[in-house]
């Protein structure tokens, strides 16, 4: 009779007892549980002992603040809690925050637009939703507002208040046509960026503009005298200066007088008077209305007190050459040297007279700065700063190096 | 378990649940200042939910340790330890905004994955590899057993073999196998059969150097036994040897030695049934704990 291997024989093979023996895959489970567990344990403990809670980051602090990881509490304080936010003091503990505008109905705290743990950015990049909160629909305590009230995005951001002006207020006379088009000048010839010695540059250092952000204004002595020299009368071999009109008139009488002392022979000629003074005297007159109406009066215009037409009494129209167009945000002309100027200032080279505006519109800016994915940036804080640094006031410092650097 | 028309229930509150979560997570992430993250208040809701899911998953273990406790049947677990297990990863890519920014976050969520990966393996594993084992395994025992169950079989050879030989002695064939086990026991008297010394010596020897080197090693795949097709030529040569009236002991060991090569299965497909929860279950309980520690700390701050 063969063997029988019926279920309930396989069945009489088992030792009953075998639920309560450990073997060996359970028994390995237990120690990997065991070993897995207690590295982490282990590993969490290492950092604790070190004092270093930069295990529970959300994420890497901006490199400014990157000395602070080791130390939650430094900015989340000790008694942080569920829903709790780091708290405005935490920051103003080191930074001052000047207000925004003293019309502005509530103040958002710090965090709502710094936001940390997200790397390597800049803080002072923040979204603009921030900015929309308020501009989209602008309230102000006054109920009066300066700017545009229902601004969402770049894209709904009116134009800018001097191209709207469409009048450049200079008081000087200039064409662009003749130097850059009939002369072929380029706009470097006379345009050259400021930097921070000229003072037209911001030196602040929470502004992301360069110190080659804006052009510098371009000067008779710097831009203009080499082709357009004051000369007065070929009797004075200087050229006058370039000051106000009395110096200018003070040169003029003292170099005639000059001249005639050595050249006695020269009076009564050309039908001029024989005395010294009284030819000096006609010699001015003939010099000034000259500088009045062709050499200063080429650029300048003047106001003349009446009976006396030389430039003794005379004062030059005032000037007023902006370098800084947008009184409310910054525009960096370093960060767009890779563009030729004409791109942006297409009217530079055509413009007849002073009182264009050659300030690009902002559907100029707009073909770069779209806003999209592949856009040049097009947020709030890529041309304005929310808090008024002329406000920042000094910070007292409450930390010792171990509390925050440990 | 197999995956089947039983998990249709599960399968569909999980899409449900998934896809709410999805939808939630667009507005949420196009509108919340500073991007969206574990640290505000949607975030922490995804990581509420996926730790919860996490936690029922792992809790299916405390199920299984108290079989007796009235909290569902095991195999509901089982489904909702599956469809809970991997709906979590979704929640916590959701809740940490498909980014582990910090050294804990990121050994977290390396656990999550290894974890979920590790159980998916194992559920596919346990879909395809059970049905086979029992098509090419009938004489399967408790994998724990496998041993003793060996030793009951090496026995029973041993003495099938004396029982030929003192059969031999006595002119009868008297197989008595299973040493006193209550095992299975045959008892076979048959006709006087006369086994010559050499044929004797022949099966003892046949014995010592093929078939108990084989029982003491059944794993090994050296030995002719350990081949199905080897060992039936191996026991057909032996029998054209032997009288037929000793045809069925050989029968016998030939049917331990089937028996112990489906033990030899049954070990490799156990193997292959469990050994990935030697990975899933240390990381998931690693990932459990350290995942609360996380929690609590960020909770805190």
């Amino acid at each position: 009779m063969a063997r029988i291997r019926n279920t309930k024989k396989l069945g009489q093979r088992v030792d009953r007892t075998y639920l309560r023996k450990l073997y060996p895959i359970p028994q390995w489970r237990r120690i990997l549980t065991a070993v897995f567990v207690l590295a982490g344990l282990a590993w969490l403990g290492m950092y604790a002992v070190a004092r270093n809670q930069t295990l529970y980051t959300a994420g890497n602090l901006t490199p400014s603040h990157a000395f602070l990881g080791k130390n939650c509490a430094v900015c989340h304080g000790a008694s942080a809690g569920i829903g709790k936010k780091v708290a405005d003091q935490k920051c103003v503990a080191c930074h001052d925050g000047p207000v925004h505008q003293a019309s502005q109905t509530f103040t958002p705290a710090c965090i709502s637009c710094h936001v940390e743990h997200q790397g390597t950015m800049r803080l002072a990049r923040v979204s603009d939703d921030g900015c929309s909160g308020c501009h989209g629909n602008l309230q102000t305590k006054s109920g009066k507002t300066s700017v545009a009230a229902n601004v969402e995005s770049f894209q709904s951001h009116p134009e800018f208040t001097a191209v709207k002006a469409r009048q450049d207020s200079t008081g000087l006379r200039f064409n662009h046509q003749k130097h850059a088009g009939e002369m072929s000048q380029k706009c470097g010839d006379c345009h050259v960026p400021a930097d921070t010695a000229q003072g037209l540059a911001t030196s602040d250092p929470h502004s992301h503009v360069s110190s080659r952000a804006l052009m510098s204004i371009p000067t008779y002595a710097g831009t203009c005298m080499p082709c357009h020299a004051l000369t007065v009368d070929d009797k004075i071999s200087d050229a006058a200066p370039h000051d106000k009109p009395e110096v200018v008139h003070k040169f003029v009488v003292e170099q005639l007088t000059k001249y005639v002392a050595a050249h006695p022979a020269d009076l009564g000629t050309e039908g001029t008077p024989r005395t010294a003074a009284a030819w000096v005297q006609f010699k001015v007159a003939a010099d000034e209305k000259k500088l009045i109406d062709e050499t200063c009066g080429r650029c300048h215009s003047f106001t003349s007190v009446a009976g006396s037409p030389g430039l003794e009494a005379a004062a030059v129209s005032p000037t007023h050459v902006a370098a800084r167009w947008f009184r409310k945000a910054s525009f960096d002309h370093a960060a767009h040297q890779g563009l030729t100027c004409a791109s942006c200032h297409p009217n530079g080279a055509t413009s007849k007279v002073s009182s264009d505006v050659l300030l690009p519109g902002i559907g100029v800016c707009r073909q770069c700065h779209t806003g999209g994915s592949a856009s040049a940036g097009a947020n709030c804080s890529s041309c304005h700063v929310y808090h008024d640094w002329s406000k920042e006031k000094s910070v007292d410092g409450k930390y010792v190096i171990d509390q925050i650097a440990r | 378990m197999r995956i089947d028309e039983s998990h249709r229930g599960w399968a569909i509150a999980s899409a449900i649940i998934l896809a709410v979560a999805v939808i939630g997570f667009v507005p949420y992430a196009l509108y919340q200042p500073g991007g969206p993250g574990g640290n505000t208040w949607p975030g922490l809701l995804y990581g509420v939910l996926g730790y919860s899911m996490m936690l029922y998953a792992g809790l299916m273990g405390a199920r299984k340790k108290r079989p007796l406790w009235r909290v569902g049947r095991a195999q509901a677990w089982m489904r909702g330890h599956l469809w809970m297990g991997a709906l979590s990863v979704p929640m916590i890519l959701l809740h940490s905004a498909f980014a582990a920014r910090g050294p804990l976050t990121l050994v977290l969520m390396t656990l999550l994955v290894i974890t979920v990966l590790s159980g998916v393996t194992g559920a596919l594993l346990q879909h395809f590899v059970p049905k086979r084992l029992t098509a090419s395994v009938p004489m399967e025992t408790i994998y724990e057993q496998i041993p003793e169950v060996r030793e009951q079989l090496r026995q029973e050879a041993s003495g099938i073999v004396e029982g030929l030989c003192q059969a031999v002695a006595s002119g009868a064939v008297l197989v008595s196998a299973g040493s006193g086990a209550a095992l299975a026991t045959v008892e076979s008297e048959v006709e006087s059969v006369e086994l010559t010394e050499g044929q004797q010596s022949n099966i003892r020897l046949v014995y010592n150097n093929e078939i108990l080197p084989f029982l003491r090693d059944p794993d090994s795949r050296r030995s002719p036994l350990a081949s199905a097709e080897k060992a039936n030529s191996f026991f057909d040569a032996l029998r054209r040897q032997l009288p037929l009236a000793v045809h069925e002991p050989i029968g016998d060991l030939e049917s331990i030695c089937a028996e112990e090569r489906q033990l030899t299965i049954q070990k490799r497909k156990y193997l292959l049934l469990h050994a990935w929860l030697l990975v899933h279950v240390p990381l998931s309980i690693t990932l459990l704990v350290l995942g609360g520690i996380h929690a609590l700390v960020a909770i805190h701050y």
